[in-house]
């Protein structure tokens, strides 16, 4: 078995990896590799050929293969190491990485540091247990994205949607452009998951119907999907049967979230954030494990590319710090996400630099007050939704002279609910 | 006169303002909500001409990969969405090719060129 030894690794080539390595490198790492077990750079933006990527980071609106192409080209010009169809099997708490590609066959890299970029994986039926019986004709909604995209074929001619995530918006509307009928989208929380805007475009340009608080009772059919069950949900979100109606679809698309794709980080025992179901980072995106740093989708799921660019621009930073440094300042003060609030990240800072938070909302909210710490700094907040990240930078000065852990707040207007 | 107010989400970015938007005889006359100057645009548009991108994809021959992502260079007019979809069938170019490569220089007569939105390089075999 061939044994490398390597000042830098990152496990994964999407815009996380990327964005880390250019970072990297710029701030004087050479002997760093990307690992990608694609046969190709750019992750999943590939197969997102919708645009909306990019406003915030280019400042202008670009589709998802020219956002990766300029980081892939980033990459080329400045001749940072990769291997493409790399596949990382093994991460163990002491920065060792096995992974096993066509031309090396199984290889082992002793790194000093090693940067978390895998991205997330969809949730599948059996993640929300539909019942049902279980034909053919029931994908996820970035698999239908990959058939139609990439492999130019049409999963189905009439098509009902599983959440309201953007996934599955934008192929509500990518699958009505290609000529199927998208008859609804089901989905079982009172409000929709994915952004407003993609409601606007994707579904209300189209005359999709929105299901809100209804959810797939069962699904129909023995060989193939023959259509669904849909009920509306009570309060405890159980299907209220005798509101059933149902649906003629030959396809059910899913999409039901994400997850962090975490099992090499759980096999190194990097300690991980159950609401999140990414790892517990500090300030400088380092992990429970020192010099194992996270970035991107596989340390929460992020709803913009242009934020896990930014997060990941500053993991390749720390990274490359730590390298030079053998060590980053302690981070001993916690964070917290109280009150209406699901999570927020970095877990733990420092107190001793500016940070950037990003949070997010367990329910909408309107005129909401967002509050950090004992009023350390408030922000009026017109609306708050879960589907749209929060992200906030709270300056140097507001955490020398914090005590105790830094808690984040949203509170409800007063007067109305 | 007759005043109407419209309620309308604004779609030039990811934050998605609710936009209001008076209008007294057919004309607009009054436009909040916006959060930027692109959302004023917008609701103007949306009310006078509304337009969209449109992102598809074509055949690709000889290519690494067997469909070539496309987008029309600026938003096109709703109305037309239907028969540009319809010429993109049609169509088919040969790899390599360049990301911005013009495709088709007016789009079914909207002034609107198609581009390609990723290289691809020609496949060895």
């Amino acid at each position: 078995m061939l044994k490398w030894q390597k000042e830098m690794v990152i496990i994964g080539g999407g815009p996380a990896g990327l964005a880390a390595a250019i970072a990297a490198w710029d701030s004087g790492v050479k002997d760093l590799l990307i690992l990608e077990r694609h046969h190709e750079l750019g992750g999943i933006l590939n197969q997102c050929i919708h645009n909306g990527f990019g406003l915030h980071y280019f400042k202008e609106e670009l589709t998802g293969p020219e956002y990766a192409e300029r980081f892939a080209q980033e990459i080329e010009a400045k001749k940072i190491p990769f291997l493409t169809d790399a596949m990382v099997i093994r991460l163990s708490p002491d920065k060792k990485i096995l992974f096993a590609c066509e031309n090396l066959g199984v290889v082992e890299i002793t790194a000093q540091a090693i940067i978390l970029a895998m991205g997330c994986r969809e949730r599948t039926r059996a993640a929300i247990s539909i019942p049902g019986t279980r034909p053919a004709g029931v994908f996820t909604a970035g698999t239908v994205q990959n058939m139609v995209n990439i492999e130019g074929l049409l999963p189905g001619k009439e098509i009902v949607i599983v959440g309201s995530g953007d996934i599955g918006l934008i192929m509500a509307r990518r699958l009505t452009l290609e000529g199927a009928k998208v008859q609804a989208v089901v989905e079982i929380m009172p409000y929709p998951g994915g952004l407003t805007r993609n409601i606007a475009q994707c579904l209300e340009d189209f005359d999709i119907p929105l299901y809100l608080s209804h959810s797939i009772a069962e699904i129909r059919g023995k060989d193939r999907v023959c259509g669904v069950l849909v009920a509306p949900v009570d309060e405890n979100m159980q299907p209220i049967l005798s509101k059933a109606f149902p649906l003629d679809c030959d396809t059910l698309v899913l999409s039901v979230g994400l997850i962090p794709e975490n099992e090499l980080s759980q096999e190194a025992e990097v300690e991980i954030d159950k609401i999140t179901n990414g790892p517990v980072v500090n300030e400088f995106l380092e992990t429970s494990i020192p010099g194992i740093f996270a970035c991107g989708n596989v340390l929460q799921v992020h709803d913009l590319v242009d934020n896990v660019t930014r997060e990941s621009y500053k993991a390749g930073k720390m990274a490359a710090k730590y390298i030079k440094e053998h060590s980053l300042p302690l981070c001993q003060t916690h964070t917290k996400a109280l009150d209406n609030l699901r999570y927020v990240v970095p877990h733990l800072i420092s107190k001793k630099a500016e940070v950037e938070f990003f949070l997010r909302a367990s329910k909408p909210l309107k005129n909401a007050t967002f509050v950090v710490g004992n009023n350390l700094l408030t922000k009026k907040m017109r609306e708050a939704k879960p589907g749209e990240m929060i992200s906030i930078t709270i300056p140097k000065e507001k955490l020398t002279s914090l005590e105790g852990p830094l808690e984040f707040r949203l509170l409800e207007a007063n007067a109305t609910k | 006169m007759n005043t109407k107010t419209k309620k309308i989400t604004c779609i030039s970015c990811p934050f998605g303002c609710t936009l209001e938007l008076v209008c007294q005889n057919k004309e607009l006359t009054k436009i909040s909500g916006n959060k930027c100057q692109r959302g004023h645009i917008y609701a103007k548009n949306e009310f006078y001409n509304p337009k969209r991108m449109l992102t598809s994809t074509i055949k690709l021959i000889d290519g690494t990969i067997f469909q070539l992502p496309v987008r029309t260079k600026e938003p096109i007019p709703k109305g037309k969405i239907k028969e540009a979809m319809l010429a993109l069938k049609t169509l088919s170019t040969k790899a390599p090719i360049q990301t911005g490569t013009v495709l088709v220089p007016d789009l079914v007569e909207t002034g609107v060129a198609l581009i390609a939105t990723r290289s691809v390089k020609k496949s060895d075999t």
